[in-house]
C-alpha cells in the first residue's frame, strides 16, 4: 500500500537554512537521495534529522542498479534499510536501469534494452529489494539518449511490464517522458495512455536542457517548461495522483522560486486541464 | 543480449578509448560487442553526440562530487590535469562504493597508493594535501558517537585539591584525528600552483569536529599535545596516569614544570573542544 504523499520537493542542502527556519506549508514531503545521508553524522545529519522529524521523507536512491547483471549490493541494501527504519521512511524508489557493472559505479543511469529478458531480470531484482526493505517500493522510468540494443517492445510497454511483473509501484517521471519523446520521436500521450495508472506511487516533474531541436539532456537544472506541465496536467486529468514532487539538482534557485512551481502543481491537481501552460 | 548491452555501456563509460573507436569505425566497434545485426543496427545511426554523452556523464558525475571535496587540490591543477587525474582514478578505482563520501576516500587512497604521475614533480605535497582534505570531509560527516556522561566541564572547579585534579579522567572528542605531515598542508591555499610557494616542514595537526558548531577545526600540535592526545586515544585514563607515563617517556629535568605544562595543554584541549569534559570517578 503506497502512502498518500501530496506535493513534495527534492531536498537540497542549499535550502536547509530556509526550510529549518520556516518550513513552507505548501511542502508536504521531501524526497532524498539516501546515498547522501546514509551513514553520516555531524551538522548535515542533525539538520536532516530535524527536517525528517517534521515532514515525511521518501528515499529515492540512484545506486541500486536494479537492471545490472552484477549481484545486488547487500551492504548498500542493509545501509538503506537501516536508514529507512531510522527515519520512518514510508516509501523507497529507484530507477528502471543499471548504474554499475563489473563492480564499477557509473554515476549515471544507463538504459536497459526493451526486451522480455530485461523485464524478467529487473522485475526479479525489484521483488528482492522490495521484500528486503519491507516498505512499499516504486520504480522510475528513466530518460536515455542511446537505445540499449534492438527492442522487443516500446519503452512504455517495457515500463508497464516491469511494474506489472515486479508488483512494485510506478514512479512516473513526466519530464523523462517528454525528454524521451523529443529524443526518440513519439507522442507523450501514447506513453501516458499505456501506463498502469492504479500503480502510480508518485510523480516526478523537472526541468531539462534543450541542446538542439531533437536532443534534450535531462539535467534537472532549469525551470519546468510548458510541454512538461501539459503532460502532468493530462495525467492529473486521467487519475487522482497521490504524490507529485519537483526534482531540482543543478542551478538551484532560491526556495521561493521553486515554491511558485509547487503552487502551480497544486492548481493542476485541483483543477486538471485548466491550469497547464 | 542483456549482457552484451551492459558490456557495451561498460566500455563506453569506463574505457576512454571506446568512444574514439566508435567515432573512427562504429560498425566495426559495435561488432565487438553485439553478435546480432539487429542490435548493431539499433545503435548504428544514433548521433555521435548522444554516445559521447554517456562518456561525458561519467566525468560530470565524478567531477562535481570530488571537486567539491578537494577544493584546494582542484585549484592547484588545470582542468586537463584534473580530468586526467579523475579518469585515471576511475579506471583504477578499487573499492567502487556508491556512497559519495566513500568515493572521496577511494580517490584519496588512490592518490596515496597508486598515483605516480607528473603532477608530483610540481606539487610534491599533492598526496598529503589530498589526505588532509579527505580527513576534513571524513571528520565533518563522521557518524555521531555520543559520549556517556556525566562529564565535568570545568575540571579545576570539580577538583578541590591538586591530587583530585590528577584523579580526573579526560574524555576525548571521538571525532578527531592526529596526523603528522611532511608539508604544512593546512597552509596551502587556492592558487599556490608551484612548489616554490610552499616550503616543506614537519607539522603535527589535530583535526577535530567542534562539539558545538559541528564544523571541522585544526590545531597545530607540539610534541606534548600530540603525546597527550595519543595517550587519551588509547583509552580513558586519569590525568595523573597519563602525565606519569609521559614523565617516564620524556624524563624532563624539571618534572613539576613538565606536569604544569601538561595541565596547561589539557586546558587548551578542553577550551578547543578536543577534550569534551572530565569524569570524576
Amino acid at each position: 500500500m503506497t502512502p498518500k504523499l501530496g506535493i513534495g520537493l527534492g531536498l537540497r542542502r542549499e535550502h536547509y537554512g530556509s526550510l529549518l527556519s520556516n518550513l513552507p506549508s505548501e511542502l508536504q514531503w521531501f524526497e532524498v537521495a539516501p546515498e547522501n545521508y546514509m551513514e553520516i553524522g555531524g551538522k548535515v545529519y542533525r539538520d536532516f534529522r530535524e527536517l525528517s522529524e517534521r515532514i515525511p521523507v521518501v528515499a529515492h536512491s540512484v545506486s541500486m542498479s536494479l537492471g545490472s547483471l552484477d549481484p545486488l549490493n547487500k551492504t548498500f541494501l542493509k545501509q538503506l534499510k537501516k536508514f529507512i527504519r531510522e527515519h520512518k521512511i514510508p516509501l523507497a524508489s529507484d530507477h528502471i536501469c543499471f548504474s554499475s557493472y563489473h563492480g564499477v559505479q557509473f554515476d549515471d543511469l544507463v538504459p536497459l534494452p526493451f526486451t522480455w529478458e530485461a523485464v524478467k531480470h529487473v522485475a526479479k531484482r525489484v521483488k528482492q529489494v522490495q521484500d528486503f526493505l519491507e516498505v512499499p517500493y516504486a520504480v522510475e522510468n528513466v530518460s536515455y539518449y542511446v537505445p540499449a540494443g534492438a527492442a522487443d517492445m516500446t519503452e512504455w510497454d517495457f515500463v508497464r511490464a516491469v511494474v506489472e511483473e515486479s508488483g512494485a509501484g510506478l514512479l512516473l517521471d513526466v519530464n523523462n517522458i517528454y525528454v524521451n519523446s523529443v529524443n526518440f520521436g513519439f507522442d507523450p500521450e501514447t506513453y501516458l495512455r499505456a501506463m498502469p495508472l492504479d500503480k502510480i506511487a508518485y510523480v516526478h516533474i523537472a526541468g531539462h536542457l534543450r541542446k538542439r531541436k531533437n536532443f534534450i539532456l535531462d539535467t534537472h537544472g532549469d525551470e519546468i517548461v510548458n510541454p512538461v506541465w501539459e503532460i502532468l496536467d493530462e495525467l492529473a486529468a486521467m487519475t487522482k495522483l497521490s504524490g507529485v514532487m519537483i526534482e531540482r539538482d543543478a542551478n538551484i534557485p532560491p526556495l521561493e522560486e521553486i515554491l511558485d512551481e509547487i503552487r502551480h502543481i497544486e492548481k493542476i491537481l485541483k483543477e486538471p486541464r485548466s491550469h497547464a501552460a | 543480449m542483456l549482457r552484451e548491452s551492459q558490456n557495451f555501456f561498460f566500455h563506453l563509460m569506463a574505457k576512454p578509448e571506446t568512444i574514439g573507436q566508435l567515432k573512427k569505425n562504429r560498425a566495426k566497434t559495435l561488432k565487438r560487442f553485439f553478435r546480432s545485426e539487429k542490435d548493431r543496427k539499433a545503435l548504428l545511426s544514433v548521433p555521435f553526440e548522444r554516445l559521447e554523452t554517456y562518456r561525458k556523464h561519467v566525468s560530470i558525475g565524478l567531477l562535481g562530487g570530488i571537486e567539491s571535496a578537494f577544493p584546494v587540490l582542484r585549484s592547484l591543477v588545470s582542468q586537463d590535469e584534473w580530468n586526467g587525474l579523475l579518469n585515471e582514478f576511475y579506471l583504477k578505482r578499487l573499492t567502487r562504493s556508491p556512497i559519495a563520501r566513500q568515493i572521496f576516500r577511494e580517490f584519496s587512497n588512490y592518490l596515496q597508493k597508486k598515483y605516480r604521475g607528473p603532477l608530483l614533480k610540481r606539487l610534491p605535497y599533492l598526496k598529503e594535501l589530498a589526505e588532509y582534505e579527505n580527513l576534513d570531509i571524513r571528520i565533518l560527516y563522521d557518524v555521531d558517537r555520543p559520549v556517556e556522561g556525566p562529564l565535568a566541564a570545568d575540571w579545576h572547579a570539580a577538583a578541590k585539591t591538586p591530587e583530585e585534579l590528577l584523579s580526573l579522567v579526560p574524555v576525548l572528542n571521538p571525532h578527531q584525528a592526529l596526523r603528522v605531515y611532511a608539508w604544512p598542508v593546512h597552509r596551502i591555499c587556492k592558487g599556490f600552483s608551484t612548489a616554490k610557494q610552499v616550503k616543506p616542514g614537519r607539522v603535527a595537526l589535530l583535526v577535530y569536529r567542534d562539539p558545538e558548531t559541528l564544523s571541522v577545526r585544526f590545531l597545530e600540535s607540539n610534541p606534548l599535545v600530540a603525546d597527550l592526545v595519543g595517550r587519551m586515544t588509547k583509552g580513558e585514563k586519569t590525568v595523573g596516569a597519563i602525565l606519569e607515563a609521559l614523565l617516564k617517556k620524556h624524563k624532563p629535568a624539571d618534572p613539576a614544570a613538565f606536569v604544569r605544562e601538561g595541565i596547561g595543554a589539557i586546558d587548551v584541549l578542553k577550551d578547543k573542544g578536543v577534550v569534551l569534559g572530565f569524569r570524576t570517578s
